[in-house]
């Protein structure tokens, strides 16, 4: 059995009379990266702010290693280091200033702290800027020097807040291999994203949140074969389907579960994809409903938070 | 007209959301009313100040240009931030002609100078009517007013040059405070000019002579407490100020905006 | 257990900003210079004798030594901005998240605002010195540090206000007005003895007065107006002392409790 490095217990977070954090319970191991996904608003910061002891919890407490956060606040942070989703930089300040002053007041020594940060301003492609004020640069570029506060720190548990946001898709890569290179060294990495393809591709394992409260916790691929029907085919189609077509469709053999996801766009979960499509489009010819196109898919981390909360991470986000 | 308008009124509204500022002004030209030259008043020597009655009433005229002049020299800040940020762009991406823009800035300076020093002067006239019984006739007013608008449209020209012609940030606000401070110091706002002659040396004294605040401060007391008397210098030195560098100004931002 | 070299990181990166505050820096250089090399002079030749006698036969010098309490309560005064300016831009939240106790980052914010204000205006300070002359070395060192203490009692007293209003707006407006009067209702720019008795009695107690009189005393200004060098250090002791106290549990208090947001 893995050791917990945090425990969290009934950890919540009201803000008025909204829960942002609904008793949470979750452990998060040593060593692993533990992607927390959701949707905008779904409670990741709240919860990533109350373990860094910026917030205090409403109710319930975390252990960061040994521990209390709610009562040894200046002890759990010898423990943690946090790169926010915006970027926490103040305007007249240099990359090179920022850095330099984190790796300081994180202790590293001299020697150490200058070939740090000259290593991460190298990596992430600010060496050249990193004597112009911040507020010339760009949202990607604020970002970079954001998550590079961590990369500097090397922190025994790295909390990493959408980290690759307004980054672009090679930069995403880099950054993505340099979170794996930190696990790799012994940090704990806990990572809070809407992104389903960096939550797949990074984490060991995933928490899936939603409206302040844990879904499911698992490793990605176990996850998703917890969806009944091992396949999925999604349809969009010329015109919307009626109840009564829904209603028939679901009774089809095989057909599992069907989530629509606009009244012409569905997505189908069932078993034996290959032997059953035939009979889909088949279907849908009979009916009279042209299709637009047909996929097959392998299930996603979207059709696991689909599954538990009968909405795609685009349909919460928006509600 | 109406283009010009709009963008005189954009300044305009923009001068109001400085609350902050303002606030920090209005208490700073009080405070300098009625602390600071109430206590000087007690300390200057009488003949320096005897044909003003004290000194308190010879500062009260001052105390109108020095609101004036810093209300009128806040757009060149907005206008440096805007071409550093990059708002400039969204201005030229417009459909207006540049010289309209640029007219449209430079006026809209010097408005937001004159309401800002408007209830200064209202006070000012109630102080030195207090202590003089002058009363200024309606063309006196009139000049009075339209001296201190020459002086803002210039003041505003002034800081849009110095605010165009400089490449980055410190550059503006060393040329700004120089110029700034000279020209605030180095006039009759705070003391007759033939003490500046006595005190400073020659160059400084002739700017002092020279200075436009000089002259709209002496103008407004030429009108408000009989003393010195008006020259018809007064008047053209600040018009001379206003026309110049609202043209400076006007070739500056039209030549900045069209790279 | 406090860290000393933790609050000195802090006030270290506090230094470092300011130093990031160009305009401010030029702008209160080319106000103190104008001042010092305009108005001032102008003005010493304004006043009657009596004045120049009662302020130590030189109203210059008198002068000269207040603007240096002036530039040093303004430059003081400005990490209350830097506090303002951080949790606008959310980097309060980092600075919460890093691993130093909430009494070593307010610690540190204090000293820093004070210390970096105190070597900003310690060249201005050197050339005052230098125009008026010190003629007794040990009264000046007791009035240095006094300006020492001066400065963190005028940026805890800064940050004490940056937590305790709410609004931006509010913050700015108060620093304004509080910045027009508390150096106007001092004896920073003149003499007690010519205050009307209604200032007079507010500027007896105001922190500016002792520390510019306090100043004088220590530069050798022989002035029989100047408030007693006792009285001006036990003054600016208290005033450090509630405001450095004050600014520390309060601001501790705002950040544990999390109404910075």
């Amino acid at each position: 059995m893995p050791t917990p490095i945090i425990r969290i217990q009934n950890l919540t977070k009201k803000f008025g009379n909204l829960y942002a954090v609904d008793h949470l319970n979750l452990d998060i191991y040593d060593g692993e990266i533990l992607g927390l996904l959701g949707p905008n608003g779904a409670g990741k910061t709240t919860t990533l702010l109350m373990l860094t002891t910026v917030i205090k919890p409403t109710e319930g407490t975390a252990y960061i290693g040994p521990y209390d956060i709610t009562h040894q606040t200046d002890k759990s942070r010898t423990l943690i280091g946090m790169a926010f989703q915006e970027p926490k930089l103040l305007w007249v300040s240099t990359p090179w200033a920022i850095l330099d002053w984190h790796a300081k007041i994180c202790g590293l020594p001299t020697n150490e702290r200058k070939k740090r940060v000259k290593w991460a301003l190298e990596e992430l492609e600010l060496w050249n800027d990193r004597h112009k004020t911040v507020h010339v640069f760009s949202g990607g570029m604020r970002k970079r020097v954001e998550i590079a506060k961590i990369l500097i720190q090397r922190p025994k548990i790295a909390i990493v807040d959408e980290p690759t946001a307004q980054i672009d898709i090679v930069g995403k890569h880099k950054i993505w291999n340099m979170l794996r290179d930190l696990r790799d060294e012994g940090s704990t990495i806990l990572l809070a994203t809407n992104e389903l393809y960096e939550a797949d591709v990074l984490s060991d394992r995933v928490a899936i949140i939603h409206k302040g409260k844990l879904l499911v916790c698992d490793e990605p691929k176990k996850l998703k074969d917890t969806i009944p029907g091992g396949d999925v085919i999604e349809v969009v189609l010329k015109e919307n389907i009626t109840q009564e077509h829904l209603a028939e469709l679901k009774n089809t053999k095989r057909v599992v579960n069907i989530l629509t996801i606009k009244p012409n766009h569905l997505k189908i979960y069932l078993n034996q994809a290959e032997e059953i499509l035939p009979q889909i489009t088949e279907f849908f010819m009979k009916a009279q409903i042209p299709i637009a196109t047909i996929q097959m898919n392998e299930p996603s981390l979207d059709d696991v938070f689909a599954h538990y909360t009968g909405l795609t991470i685009e349909e919460a986000q928006t509600k | 007209m109406k283009t010009i308008l709009y963008v005189v009124e954009r300044d305009f509204k923009y001068f109001f959301r400085y609350k902050w500022w303002i606030a920090g002004m209005i208490s700073m030209n009080l405070a300098d009313l009625l602390i600071m030259a109430v206590v000087y008043t007690g300390m200057v020597s009488q003949e320096i100040t005897q044909q003003y009655v004290s000194y308190f009433v010879f500062f009260a005229p001052g105390l109108t240009i020095t609101a004036l002049f810093a209300a009128a020299f806040m757009i060149g800040r907005e206008i440096n931030m805007e071409v550093r940020r990059e708002i400039s762009h969204y201005m030229l991406s417009l459909p207006i002609k540049r010289w309209e823009l640029a007219i449209g800035r430079v006026l809209a300076g010097g408005f937001r100078g004159l309401v800002y020093m408007t209830p200064l002067l209202i006070t000012t006239i109630t102080i030195t009517h207090v202590f003089t019984n002058v009363v200024p006739s309606p063309l006196q007013l009139l000049s009075i007013v339209a001296a201190l608008l020459f002086i803002s449209i210039g003041t505003s020209g002034l800081s849009i040059s110095l605010a165009i012609s400089t490449t980055s940030f410190e550059k503006y606000i060393t040329a700004r405070s120089v110029v700034y401070y000279v020209l605030f110091f180095c006039s009759t706002v705070f003391y007759p000019i033939d003490l500046i002659q006595s005190a400073l040396p020659q160059t400084l004294a002739l700017v002092a002579q020279y200075n436009p605040l000089s002259a709209g401060a002496d103008l407004s007391r030429a009108f408000l407490l009989g003393y010195p008397p008006f020259s018809a210098f007064m008047f053209l030195d600040v018009v001379a100020f206003g026309l110049v560098f609202a043209l400076v100004a006007m070739l500056a931002y039209m030549k900045v905006t069209q790279k | 257990m406090i860290s000393l070299r933790k609050v000195w990181i802090v006030a270290e990166r506090d230094l470092r900003i300011f130093l990031q505050y160009k305009f401010l820096l030029i702008m209160r250089a080319a106000w103190f210079l104008a001042q010092i090399a305009l108005f001032g002079l102008v003005v010493n030749k304004m006043l009657t004798p009596e004045v120049q006698q009662t302020v130590g036969g030189n109203y210059y010098n008198f002068y000269a030594a207040g603007l240096i309490i002036a530039m040093l309560y303004s430059t003081s005064v400005f990490i209350g901005y830097d506090i303002y300016e951080e949790a606008d831009h959310g980097v309060i939240e980092y600075l919460l998240s890093v691993p130093v106790t909430r009494k070593e980052l307010v610690l540190g914010r204090s000293i820093g605002g004070g210390l970096r204000s105190f070597i900003y205006v310690s060249p201005m300070l050197l050339f005052v010195l230098y125009i008026i002359g010190v003629t007794h070395p040990l009264q000046f060192l007791v009035a240095f540090i006094s300006l020492f203490l001066f400065a963190f009692g005028v940026a805890g007293f800064s940050i004490t206000l940056a937590v305790s209003i709410k609004s931006s707006d509010g913050f700015d407006i108060l620093l304004g007005v509080l910045d027009a009067l508390i150096v106007r209702l001092s004896t920073t720019l003149y003499p007690i003895a010519y205050m009307p008795s209604y200032y007079a009695s507010i500027a007896r107690f105001n922190p500016l007065t002792f520390a510019a009189d306090l100043f004088r005393w220590g530069a050798g200004i022989e002035s029989a107006l100047l408030t007693p060098p006792a009285v001006a250090v036990f003054g600016i002791v208290l005033f450090f002392s509630v405001f450095t106290f004050l600014g520390i549990i309060l601001h501790e208090k705002r950040l544990e409790g999390g109404s910075w947001q």
